[in-house]
């Protein structure tokens, strides 16, 4: 049975004719029907099976319901009588699947909100994670970035250098003391030679004296003044001889404090020398270990990165993937909208109203489809090439 | 202080992933689910750019567009379209309107902000 007759039937009175050029887009009705209420399932992929089911579900329904429309009926008025319970039955059912698409609709959109949501909040972690560990391993790319390892490592390089260079200053300082110490005890031991000669003139003095004082006796009476004199010079002699044997011993003492100092001084210096050379191992070990320490952060930050990298493209990958739904969504909304029209449609033709002409259906579906995959579908229903250009990407005007 | 962006689409999840996007890079977002929620949020709100889906409920994203176009205080504002409607037709439709770019879903979000980044008043 041609479908503009069972639209007459269906309306129970046949005052409601079909009408006129439109037997092929009628016929064309079906499957775009079909194929347009499944075109979401193929987008879905395995997105929803409840949805899927659903639609799938009124697809073979509605073509039951049509096929029932081609085959001859047995006689008119029981015919007619199928026909208006099937147009109730349809009526009833119809609202309802426009009910159950949106329910799934709304159900699969709030699921993949949070999806997101729960990628987005990974995506966020895996970032602060990222972040802290590269912060703390000092950055990749710039040894001298404020904060991070590599460069506490290179401040503290730079602050124990100093330190270092300070403790060779300190040895450095005490040699030249040692320099001087060394003056210092050469004009001691001038000193002491000095000393010998004091003693050694006052020694000669003596004799001299004593020679005199022999010549005075030999003089007699005449003599006695000058033994007098002879007399005191010996004296004087003796007092020099004691007081260049004094100057001497002090002298000793002075050269014994300084060469005491002196061996004093150059022992600290050795031992201030190999502490210094300890200090240095110590410190370049410390420094060594903690380089190494901060190549296996860099390594393990470098690492990271590179997992976090592949992770975020992956989750970008995955926040495409998850626009399937907004496409899906849009499919459903188009099929819950057209099967509300058709429900108003089947409601208003008992009432006498107009068959809703099927060129007309399929033009104004055509021209509200959203999406390639829609605008495929039809055309592959219809058999009717596209009217308008497409492109996909980016535009700018 | 960051600028600020309203995206206008009716699916949910969809103005998530462009949130994420778009706070990733910096970027303050107010969302709005139609033509018609946005034109109540906008409110004299800066807007540095507006991003909007085109068939959406209640106002659909021409209209919107339009709206906004005639609107002193957003004339100037840059709109892109974000929509799965890749027809050339309602490109042409959108540019009339006063649209900067149309972009066609599924995007990805690297390529948004590119768009972004070109087309963000300072």
């Amino acid at each position: 049975m041609r479908m503009e007759v069972a639209f007459e039937q269906m309306a129970g009175s046949g005052t409601v004719g079909p009408r006129k050029g439109s037997r092929s887009a009628r016929r064309a009705l079906l499957p775009a029907a079909l194929a347009w209420l499944g075109a979401w399932g193929s987008v879905a992929l395995a997105g929803e099976p409840t949805a899927s089911a659903l639609a799938l579900g009124a697809a073979a329904a509605v073509a039951v319901f049509l096929t029932a429309r081609r085959e001859p009926a047995p006689a008119a008025e029981s015919n007619g009588g199928a026909n208006r319970a099937l147009l109730d039955l349809v009526g009833q059912v119809l609202p309802l699947w426009s009910r159950h698409i949106e329910s799934s609709r709304s159900q699969t959109e709030s699921a993949v909100a949070d999806l997101t949501h729960t990628f987005a909040g990974l995506s966020n972690r895996l970032d602060a994670a990222v972040r802290e560990s590269q912060r703390t391993a000092g950055s990749l790319a710039d040894a001298n970035r404020v904060g991070g390892v590599a460069a506490a490592l290179a401040q503290s390089e730079s602050e124990l250098t100093p330190v270092i260079e300070g403790l060779h200053q300190t040895v450095a300082s005490k040699a030249a003391l040692l320099s001087s110490l060394d003056e210092f005890a050469r004009v001691a031991d001038d000193l002491k030679r000095m000393s010998e000669d004091v003693k050694d003139l006052a020694r000669q003095t003596g004799l001299l004296a004593l020679n005199a004082a022999i010549e005075a006796a030999h003089a007699g009476h005449a003599g006695r003044g000058f033994a007098v004199v002879a007399d005191e010079v010996r004296r004087l002699s003796s007092a020099s001889g004691s007081a260049g044997q004094r100057i001497g011993e002090r002298v000793e003492r002075v050269l014994a404090g300084f060469a005491s100092l002196r061996q004093a001084a150059q022992s600290n210096s050795q031992q201030d020398l190999q502490e210094i050379a300890a200090a240095e191992e110590r410190i370049r070990r410390v420094i060594e270990r903690f380089a190494e320490t901060v190549g296996e952060m860099r390594t393990s930050a470098q690492t990271l990165s590179t997992a976090s990298d592949e992770a975020r493209r992956q989750i970008d990958q995955l926040l495409v993937g998850l626009q399937f739904q907004d496409r899906m969504s849009q499919i459903l909304s188009h099929v819950r909208e057209d099967i509300t029209r058709m429900a108003d449609a089947i409601a208003a033709a008992p009432l006498g109203a107009a068959v809703p002409n099927g060129a007309h259906w399929l033009e104004r579906m055509e021209r509200t489809y959203a999406t390639t995959e829609q605008r495929e579908n039809h055309r592959a229903s219809t058999g009717r090439p596209s009217r308008n250009a497409e492109s996909n990407g980016i535009t700018f005007f | 202080m960051s600028k600020t962006i309203m995206v206008v689409d009716d699916s949910s999840s969809l103005r998530q992933v462009v949130n994420i996007a778009l706070t990733g890079a910096g970027y303050r977002v107010v969302e709005a689910s139609d033509g018609q929620d946005a034109c109540v949020k906008l409110d004299g709100r800066k807007l540095n750019l507006i991003i909007c889906d085109v068939n959406m409920p209640n106002m659909d994203g021409i209209s919107f567009l339009r709206h906004v176009k005639s609107h002193v205080a957003y004339r100037f504002t840059p709109v892109i379209m974000l929509t799965t409607e890749n027809q050339e037709a309602k490109k042409q439709e959108g540019k009339a309107a006063g649209a900067k770019a149309w972009m066609v879903k599924p995007f990805q979000p690297s390529q948004l902000l590119d768009a972004v980044s070109k087309l963000i008043l300072p």
